[in-house]
């Protein structure tokens, strides 16, 4: 039973922000700390949060954020991007699905960040360019290079798949 | 593999995740929150305790009465926070400097020639923001920084002969923002020789960005000593127009302090634009006249998407203590890259367009506008950081990134000059 209004926000856009950040990080435990954290956040802060526009916006910019700082802290760890996304409950993802992580892995985070929140977010350029705070041509820039390197790899990874067929 | 399918794969990755998501209880949410809260609280007066407050007691209070200056119709600097061309200031239509990360470059003929005014102690230092009152006055603020953002000690370079000798200051400590490309954005202003403010960008370890504090330094001798205020409400440029009244702005809010710096409050958005239903904000810092008159701009927002629906200026007579509804500069602001708006010293308004064709100028507080294509466009600048212009012809931008280009795109970037009202543009400093 929903109580207020911060737990009916919370249920509305968790799995959403859960389902963008798995793309981003391709480990479901990870996105689901980044954003569990975010809504943490924004529960004591839900008074002024809620008079925004868009306050998923804000959440997201923050697991955004969190899921940026936990991955610079596990670089000097334990290189925890390089897990396989096989979350014990989570429902197996496809051949098509695993190719896809595995192009966006070695992908510069920044770049990841710009195509999630724009192809999967769908945000356009310029919010896009608000929220991470860098110019738009930088936002240009990296989703034009993501672009390319994904195309690269899902390209030789169907190539691999058709030589196997 | 084509855009439409990458969009679709990923897509389908996402709704995995979505489905895979199992959001805990609401409770154990909200206690997660609270624990994070009690625990920066108590970091938040570790680090105020630990601070080294460098400084000497503000003036006393009685002196506010004698201050009348025009301060804030000094060109504030551009700043970028993506190297390698840092901040530039353009002074009046010759002078004027720009910086990088080790040389702080000076120009007497508008940027047809320049020479390096770095002083000598900073070698090793990152310099990080720069302001100079006229071609004389000005003062340097540099750092050895760390790379994990910790708090650093800041050392300010003052000098009262154009560059040719330096005196050197401790700042106290703060923690200095790095942005992923580059030094975070810093901004110094000054209103006279004596005082002026520094304000950094500053998170504690561990925070994201949504926890950005404004850190603000204060100096009242001429950046001897400072002294760190209160933090400011947002991590927003700031601007002072005499040594008491100020404002602040971040995204689409203004704040204004009266009291130098230590309280701030938030200004009323102004009247709603006729026949305008769009959310207004404001879209940078006022800029105001010794006769008290002055100009801030203002933008007007889709709830939608954040895009813009319009831009011009508000107008004040009374130094910032009210705004008239805004003045739009009509048919600009409509593309969905945000237009770069500037008050020039003699009191014109410029707007240059999103897509950099079209270039506004009104001589009139807004009420009128005439309106020039620019030779910008297709030009490849695509990120420009500010516009600035010292009269009512001669100005600078700050910019750029060229689109499409291929490896180190991110490194480049360039200050460009004008001296035709922002018609003509030719490169002044290379950002490479």
């Amino acid at each position: 039973m929903v109580s207020d209004d911060f737990e009916a926000f919370y249920l509305a856009h968790y799995g959403r922000l859960v389902g963008q950040l798995l793309a981003m990080l391709g480990d479901l435990a990870e996105a689901e700390d980044a954003v569990q954290e975010a809504f943490a956040r924004a529960s004591v802060r839900w008074r002024w949060l809620s008079a925004y526009d868009a306050p998923d916006a804000w959440v997201r910019r923050v697991a955004f954020n969190v899921a940026r700082n936990s991955l610079r802290r596990a670089r000097t760890r334990l290189r925890a991007a390089e897990r396989l996304p096989r979350p014990a409950e989570a429902p197996a993802p496809t051949a098509e699905l695993v190719d896809v992580l595995a192009a966006m892995r070695p992908l510069p985070l920044r770049q990841r960040e710009a195509l999630v929140l724009h192809y999967v977010a769908g945000l356009p350029v310029e919010e896009i360019a608000r929220q991470l705070r860098v110019p738009a041509g930088t936002v240009k820039s990296r989703l034009a290079r993501g672009r390319a390197a994904m195309a690269r790899r899902l390209g030789a990874a169907e190539g691999e798949e058709a030589h196997r067929a | 593999v084509r855009d439409h399918d990458l969009r679709s794969r990923l897509l389908g990755v996402a709704e995995l995740g979505e489905r895979a998501a199992e959001p805990p209880p609401v409770g154990a949410i909200r206690r997660r929150g609270r624990r994070r809260t009690a625990r920066l609280a108590t970091a938040a007066l570790a680090g105020v305790l630990a601070v080294a407050v460098v400084g000497v007691a503000v003036r006393d209070r009685a002196d506010r009465d004698q201050v009348v200056t025009s301060a804030g119709s000094i060109p504030l600097p551009l700043v970028s926070d993506l190297g390698p061309i840092v901040g530039a200031q353009l002074l009046d239509a010759d002078a004027g400097w720009a910086l990088t990360a080790d040389r702080l470059a000076w120009t007497d003929d508008g940027g047809g020639s320049w020479r390096t005014i770095t002083p000598g102690d900073a070698a090793g230092l990152d310099l990080l923001t720069a302001f100079f009152l006229d071609r004389r006055t000005g003062w340097l603020v540099a750092a050895d920084l760390p790379e994990d953002g910790s708090p650093v000690g800041l050392t300010a370079f003052r000098t009262g002969d154009g560059g040719a000798t330096w005196r050197r200051s401790a700042m106290g400590s703060a923690s200095v923002q790095q942005s992923e490309d580059g030094i975070g954005p810093l901004n110094l202003s000054f209103v006279d020789a004596g005082y002026g403010w520094l304000r950094v960008t500053s998170r504690l370890p561990g925070q994201g960005a949504e926890d950005e504090t404004g850190t603000l330094l204060r100096t009242s001798d001429g950046g001897r000593t400072w002294e760190r205020l209160p933090d400011a409400p947002t991590p927003g440029a700031v601007r002072f127009v005499d040594r008491w009244r100020g404002w602040q702005g971040w995204i689409d809010g203004l704040w204004e302090t009266g009291d130098g710096g230590r309280t701030w409050k938030a200004v009323p958005t102004p009247p709603r634009v006729p026949g305008h239903n769009r959310r207004l904000g404001f879209g940078g810092l006022p800029t105001i006249f010794e006769d008290g008159t002055g100009f801030v701009p203002v933008l007007l927002n889709r709830r939608d998407a954040g895009l813009l629906a319009g831009a011009g200026f508000a107008e004040t007579r009374d130094r910032g203590a009210t705004w008239g509804t805004p003045r739009l500069a009509p048919g600009i602001g409509l593309d969905s890259r945000n237009p770069v708006l500037a008050v020039a010293g003699s009191g014109t308004l410029l707007v240059l367009d999103g897509d950099q064709r079209t270039i506004a100028r009104s001589a009139d507080g807004g009420r009128t506008w005439a309106y020039r294509r620019t030779d910008l466009a297709g030009r490849g600048y695509t990120a420009v950081y500010g516009m600035t212009f010292a009269d009512a012809t001669s100005g600078w931008l700050l910019s750029a990134l060229l689109s499409g280009c291929g490896r180190g795109c991110d490194s480049e970037g360039a200050v460009l000059g004008t001296r035709s009202a922002g018609r003509a543009w030719a490169v002044v400093l290379p950002g490479r």
